[in-house]
Order: structure tokens, then C-alpha cells, then sequence
């Protein structure tokens, strides 16, 4: 069974007032709708918030989603435009919030989904040339990559759903963004396929 | 540059690229502690309340900075149209002390939601509550004007 499969699973049991298939679909499919979330850059506190939101709003309307199929998809646009709204309300706090021109170098910008202070985390050497690389792919790239790598094997319409590509488009961008993430590291001495 | 064709099938380079980039990125930004029990709780909560006005988490950048350190205090902002809610939370003698302070000033009946409890309180004159001894983990706030006016107002489920 599939992840969209569980989905419409979790979705009718509920409806025939079973909330247990829903509270392990909660749990199942929490992490990947954070690590959507997070690629689209919003901060980990507020993204902590809207993967709560997406969940709310997924019950609220588990009578309107009229073909159980379609769950995973409501999930995934929702969280896409939930993270999206996020992004835009702290650009816009952040401009109202903006200080004297002398401290503008020290205004916190917005967070890219790639790497930080927090690869210090990484214990080996390949991780963190890999992190590090991973972050010097266009932001789509990283977007798709990290929902790729975070979902178990999605099919091309949840990647299409996560990214707002065309479906059309999904298997050529992300052979591309593999391919450009593997010439990185292929450039990096450091780097060793194993 | 590149020797790879986007057209070719993904081949078993590739999956083992994914692999670790999936490991990796799950040790750099792992899921939060609790995540899906707070969303748990907050369908619950939902189900509870009706016509609620949601507040929003406010960034503060300059405590979000600090990171993993040990914070003694926490300090979390909430805003919505009708009001913001800004509250501290410290370590107590027999849980979290919670100082709250609601702006604009106004006296508010105070519910904090825990998963197997509610702790009440009321905001005095200058929006000011406090809930002491609550134990920690997931919770929510809610705050409805005692004069009755005005819409009901929530948190997201915050960890305590």
C-alpha cells in the first residue's frame, strides 16, 4: 500500500468514525509534511505551527475532500500554500521590524532551506560535504531533492503537488537536479562515492 | 559539466545519493519532539471549540538565535486581529510558570488546554495572568473576554 493509499484509507475510516486509522496516518505522514514545509524556508518554530494548521484545516474539511484518493494531495497543496503564506507574513514583519541602515547587515534575513550552523551536526566529513553541496542547488532543486529524499518514493504527481511543477515536468527536474548534484560532488575532492 | 542526462532512469547512484541526502536532512532539521502529538491535540482542541479566532506565532529572532542553549526563559508572542498575547514561560518549583500579558489591556477568562487537564485563570485590568505549576508538555490557550464582547482567541499548541 502506498502512502496515498494509507491516506485514503485513514480518510474514509474516520468518516465511518474510526479516529485510530487517522491518529497513525497523523503519525506516519507528520514528518513529511515538516520537511515540506521546511524546504519552502519557513522557521522551524512557525513551521511547527503550520504542520499543526494543515492537520486542523485536513479534519475540518475530511467531509468536503470527495474522493479519498485525493487525500494526500489536499495534504500536500495545503501544506505548500500554508508554508507559503508563513514565508510571505514573516517577509512582511521582517520589513516592518527593519532597523536603522546601520544595522541592516545584522537583519535576520530569511532562512534558505539550505545549509546553516546546524551542519555542525553532522558527524562525518561526507555528510557535511554533501549538506553543503545540497545547498548550492537552485532552490527548486533543494525543494525537490529534499521531498524526494524525505518521501518514500513519491510518484510524480506528489512531487508535482509539493513544487508546483507540471507533472509533465517532474521526471526531467529532478533527473536534472540529481545530475547537477552529483557533478557537484563528482568536483569535490573531498567527495568519495561509496 | 555535466556527464549525467536528466533523461536517464534514476540508477542505483542515484538512490544511494537520495538515501543519505535523506539522512542527512533528517539529522540537520529533524522533526520536532512531539510533532504529531501536538497536531493530535490540536484536532482534538478543535473539535472542542468552535468559532475560534487563531493567533499567530510572532518570530522573535533574537531568542529563536540562541538555539539549543539553555534557556531559563522563554518568551513566545501571539498575534491576531483582536489582540496579542505575549507570554514567558519559566522553570517553577512544581512545573512551568506561565506569565501572560494581553495587549490592547483587557480582563480575559484564561484556559490553558493540556491533554488530560485545564487549568483556568482571568487577566486582571492591565492584561496580566499567570498559571503556575503546570506541568510541561503540549498546550494550548485559549481567551474569551469576560464581558462577553469579542471573538474567542487560540494558540497553536505550544510545547511547555
Amino acid at each position: 500500500m502506498t502512502l496515498s493509499d494509507r491516506a485514503a484509507h485513514a480518510l474514509v475510516a474516520y468518516r465511518d468514525g474510526d479516529p485510530a486509522a487517522l491518529e497513525a496516518f497523523v503519525r506516519e505522514t507528520t514528518p513529511l509534511l515538516w520537511h515540506v514545509v521546511r524546504g519552502q524556508g519557513v522557521e522551524r518554530d512557525a513551521a511547527d505551527d503550520v504542520v499543526q494548521g494543515v492537520w486542523v484545516a485536513f479534519v475540518r474539511n475530511v467531509e468536503s475532500i470527495r474522493e479519498p484518493e485525493a487525500a494526500l494531495s489536499w495534504l500536500l497543496v495545503s501544506a505548500r500554500r500554508a508554508a507559503w503564506l508563513a514565508v510571505r507574513r514573516h517577509r512582511g514583519e521582517a520589513a516592518r521590524t527593519t532597523e536603522l541602515p546601520d544595522d541592516a547587515d545584522e537583519r535576520h534575513e530569511l532562512p534558505s532551506a539550505g545549509p546553516g550552523p546546524e551542519a555542525q551536526t553532522l558527524a562525518t566529513e561526507r555528510d557535511r560535504v554533501l549538506w553543503h553541496l545540497f545547498g548550492r542547488l537552485p532552490e527548486r532543486c533543494q525543494q525537490i531533492l529534499r521531498f524526494v529524499a524525505a518521501a518514500d518514493r513519491p510518484d510524480y504527481r506528489a512531487i508535482a503537488e509539493v513544487t508546483g511543477m507540471k507533472v509533465t515536468a517532474v521526471g526531467v527536474t529532478r533527473g536534472r537536479c540529481l545530475a547537477k548534484l552529483r557533478a557537484l560532488l563528482d568536483d569535490d575532492e573531498r567527495w568519495e562515492w561509496s | 559539466m555535466s556527464e549525467y542526462s536528466p533523461q536517464d532512469p534514476m540508477d542505483d547512484r542515484d538512490r544511494a545519493l537520495l538515501a543519505d541526502l535523506g539522512r542527512v536532512v533528517r539529522q540537520v532539521d529533524p522533526v520536532p519532539d512531539g510533532l504529531a502529538d501536538r497536531a493530535l491535540f490540536a484536532i482534538t482542541l478543535d473539535g472542542l471549540e468552535s468559532e475560534l479566532v487563531e493567533l499567530v506565532r510572532v518570530e522573535t529572532p533574537e531568542l529563536a538565535l540562541r538555539g539549543e542553549e539553555t534557556v531559563t526563559a522563554r518568551t513566545v508572542t501571539f498575534t491576531a486581529d483582536p489582540c496579542t498575547v505575549m507570554i514567558t514561560m519559566s522553570p517553577g518549583e512544581g512545573g512551568v510558570r506561565v506569565d501572560g500579558w494581553i495587549a490592547p489591556a483587557m480582563r480575559c477568562e484564561i484556559t490553558l488546554f493540556r491533554p488530560d487537564a485545564e487549568i483556568h485563570a482571568e487577566s486582571d485590568d492591565e492584561g496580566c495572568f499567570v498559571l503556575e505549576d503546570v506541568p510541561a508538555g503540549p498546550a494550548s490557550l485559549v481567551l474569551r473576554r469576560t464581558d462577553g464582547t469579542g471573538p474567542t482567541v487560540s494558540t497553536p499548541v505550544i510545547e511547555l
